[in-house]
């Protein structure tokens, strides 16, 4: 029997219900994100409106629930990119050690060195700005901290009697590295992915704060901050309902990640 | 001196069951009695009481114990305070968890002395030192001030023994004290222990699982079997005409010696001039030296040796995890598989049993039908059952695991299972239940074993013949009667010396 430690469980729930809405928001919003109503500007939240309407008299939650929906994509597919290089990098040097350790983690401390938001604003001035830059950007930003981690965890096990044993069987290090030791990094794994979400989610709300990140006609939470700035008095729901989804979001995942991580001390 | 009477001890609470049935025990000045047991006997429950560090809302107690008539069991936490320390010391197996790491050897030595008596600070520095110099550490003057991890594990436990006998205490009670030791480490503590006993008139309370230490060191021996003592007498009486059923076996576990098998002419293992390196950051270090020995086929090689002399680097080259090496190796047959001293970590966590068992086959391609049939198959040849292959190793016990670590490596049929002391960490009864497998896998498939242990109670039980390593070189080989009673290599008789007390 498994017993979830209660971050975890109140994160997941969190986390379930916005991923939920997100993906209902995906295929139907109360109203069509881009219909204005010119009758109804800046209106406070109703039954119609239920978190009221924009400047333009656009539906605030269908608009919240779509922004929440690009910044969901652009966190799962930086976080899966990060991730997947991040094992892979972190993985070969830490269980082989050496020259290309020492080569690649020098690499990583050069990124990790420059704050990493001013990095972003470099590839994503270099490259324009958009969608899927931003995924590049961030996902390229957070490969050196899963790699440092991962590698950590598999330096640990390299000297373990375990991997000896499997040597012996006659695994191959690809099936030694990704069968055997893998799955023991799991939790550490999850949380940091967690953590890495959180990240992903605020990184990418600020870049499109700033205008350099998802670029219109893409809904963002950010840019919806930044337009909501300006009537932050006469209409104080625009920028608390986009605010709030962010938070949301974070608090759903520092929470899973949270717990993750104390369950995975419990066991260790 | 110390006399226990009719001795009760129940836990309180939901829970609540008695621990300790019916203990009568004394020992007198000068005496050293042994209390022996497996571990959940209550031997250590029962030296908590006399110490008073049981805590008295948890533990009830009945009977009495009794310290130059003075009832332990019933005075008040101020006067026991005054009695510990001073009248009654302790040691206990981790010498270096006993130690406060950031105090100077010095002043641990010293503390009792400032509680208990009213010396000035010159007065309690002379008899550190000379408490020191009791528990033959060379140059007293500077372990004075050294901290604990300047010191080897040897040398923490002599500290713990000056810091208990520098009050001269009527008694000492002494929990596994040599259990976390090297072998001739052990030897010397034990040999410490009875020359203060003798010196100062101290009473020795010694508690071990290990009977060969027991027998080596104590007057008398009490054995306890879940809360009783169910046999107690001299030493010497115990060893030879053990009465109690429980004794008998465990007496028989010390004494019996694996019939032998005369060795098939056929080599699994032959090591010929291998000198073995490895590294220590970018440091290229010898571990062995010019070592040539042959396994035969039904064999058990023994390789006794204190830590760090280059056992564990034989075992890798042997099985050619370390590749470091000159001279030749040559395996025959299968490749040689390990079983390991801690399974908890020589077996994949995150893996279930049942998964462990057939990754070697899975490796080699074997289909999923006869993988599964062979884990069934190995499964119970080791003596477990099919409802141990869900679960993973954190969820077996100590015995079930190294069983499963023992299957994992049968699995791949190999000629030879190099064990790196594979019942070290185990209790007696479990251990005798491993080895007796061990030797049950020989006779039937014709396994071959280099056994490696620092414990030559065990080397002498089931080994064939040993090889004695020591700074990376075999100092001497031989049958391993030979080598127990005709010792040529000084080294080999010192080790030899201690080994003659299990014969």
């Amino acid at each position: 029997m498994k017993r979830y430690h209660a971050y975890t469980k109140i994160g997941g729930i969190i986390s379930a219900v916005m991923i939920l809405l997100i993906l209902i928001a995906a295929f139907w919003t109360p109203y069509d994100t881009a219909a204005m109503d010119s009758s109804a500007k800046l209106a406070p939240p109703s039954f119609a409106h239920l978190l009221g309407t924009d400047n333009l008299g656009r539906d605030i939650l269908s608009r919240v629930l779509d922004g929440a929906g690009t910044t969901l994509t652009i966190a799962v597919l930086t976080v899966a990119a990060g991730a997947f290089f991040g094992i892979l990098i972190g993985a070969f040097t830490g269980y082989y050690g050496g020259p290309l350790d020492n080569i690649l983690m020098r690499i990583c401390d050069m990124i990790t060195a420059f704050p990493s938001f001013l990095l972003a604003l470099v590839i994503v001035s270099l490259l324009g700005s958009g969608k899927y830059h931003v995924v590049l950007a961030l996902g390229l930003l957070f490969i050196p901290s899963f790699a440092r981690i991962v590698r950590g965890e598999y330096a640990r096990a390299a000297t373990q009697a375990y991997v000896d044993n499997a040597r012996l069987m006659g695994a191959d290090p690809i099936r030694i590295l990704f069968v055997h030791i893998l799955p023991n990094i799991r939790s550490v794994l999850l949380s940091s992915i967690a953590i890495g979400f959180n990240n992903a989610v605020l990184a990418e709300a600020s870049m499109s704060y700033l205008g350099i990140g998802v670029q219109p006609p893409d809904p963002s939470l950010g840019r919806m901050l930044a337009e909501a700035q300006t009537y932050l008095l006469s209409a104080p729901w625009f920028a608390i309902s986009a605010g709030s989804v962010i938070i949301l979001l974070i608090l759903g995942f520092t929470l899973l990640g949270e717990g993750l991580s104390k369950e995975a001390g419990r066991n260790a | 001196m110390l006399e226990i009477k009719d001795l009760k001890l129940s836990f309180q609470g939901s829970t609540g069951f008695e621990v300790i049935h019916n203990l009568n025990l004394s020992i007198d000045d000068g005496e050293i009695v042994g209390l022996v047991g497996e571990s959940g006997s209550g031997k250590t429950t029962a030296a908590l009481a006399v110490a008073g560090l049981l805590d008295r809302k948890m533990v009830q107690a009945e009977g009495g114990i009794y310290l130059d008539e003075r009832d332990l069991l019933h005075c008040s936490d101020d006067e026991f305070r005054k009695i510990r320390g001073k009248d009654i010391a302790m040691v206990f197996q981790e010498p270096l968890s006993s130690l406060d790491p950031l105090m100077k050897i010095g002043r641990q030595v010293e503390e009792a002395l400032k509680l208990h008596t009213d010396m000035d600070a010159a007065a309690r520095k002379v008899a550190a030192l000379e408490a020191l110099r009791a528990v033959e550490l060379p140059e007293p003057e500077q372990v004075y001030e050294k901290y604990p991890h300047e010191l080897s594990g040897g040398m923490c436990q002599r500290v713990m023994l000056a810091a208990a006998i520098v009050t001269h205490p009527r008694l000492l009670i002494a929990d596994e004290p040599t259990t976390a030791l090297d072998v001739s480490v052990q030897a010397q503590i034990l040999a410490l222990i009875r020359r203060l006993s003798r010196e100062q008139h101290m009473a020795v309370l010694f508690i071990s699982h290990d009977l060969g230490v027991i027998r080596m060191l104590c007057d008398r021996v009490a054995v306890m079997q879940a809360g009783d003592i169910v046999e107690q007498g001299k030493t010497w009486d115990i060893f030879e005409h053990p009465a109690h059923a429980y004794t008998r076996t465990l007496v028989a576990e010390v004494r019996k010696r694996a019939d032998f098998s005369p060795a098939d002419e056929k080599t699994v293992l032959q090591l010929e001039h291998v000198d073995a390196y490895y590294r220590q950051g970018r440091k290229r270090i010898q571990a062995l030296h010019d070592v040539s020995f042959c396994i035969h086929q039904g064999e058990i090689l023994g390789l006794v040796g204190e830590s760090g002399c280059g056992k564990s680097t034989t075992a890798k080259v042997v099985t050619g995890i370390l590749q470091d090496y000159t001279g030749t190796v040559e395996r025959f047959g299968a490749r040689p598989q390990m079983v390991f001293q801690d399974p908890l970590s020589s077996l994949n966590p995150a893996k279930t049993v049942d998964w462990l068992l057939q990754e070697p086959l899975r490796i080699a391609g074997v289909s999923k039908a006869e993988r599964r049939d062979a884990a069934r198959r190995i499964l119970s040849r080791v003596g477990l059952g099919e409802e141990h292959l869900k679960r993973r190793p954190a969820e077996l016990s100590g015995g079930q695991r190294q069983r499963v670590a023992i299957a994992a490596a049968l699995i791949q049929r190999p000629a030879l299972i190099v064990a790196d002391e594979p019942v070290s960490a185990l209790d007696v009864t479990i251990q005798a239940q491993i080895l007796e497998l061990m030797l049950e896998l020989k006779r039937e498939l014709g396994l071959s074993y280099l056994f490696i242990s620092h414990d030559l109670g065990v080397i002498y039980r089931i080994c064939d013949r040993v090889l004695v390593m020591r700074e990376g070189r075999i100092v001497e080989q031989g049958p391993v009667l030979d080598i127990y009673t005709h010792p040529q290599d000084p080294y080999t008789r010192h080790l030899a010396s201690l080994a003659g007390e299990i014969k």
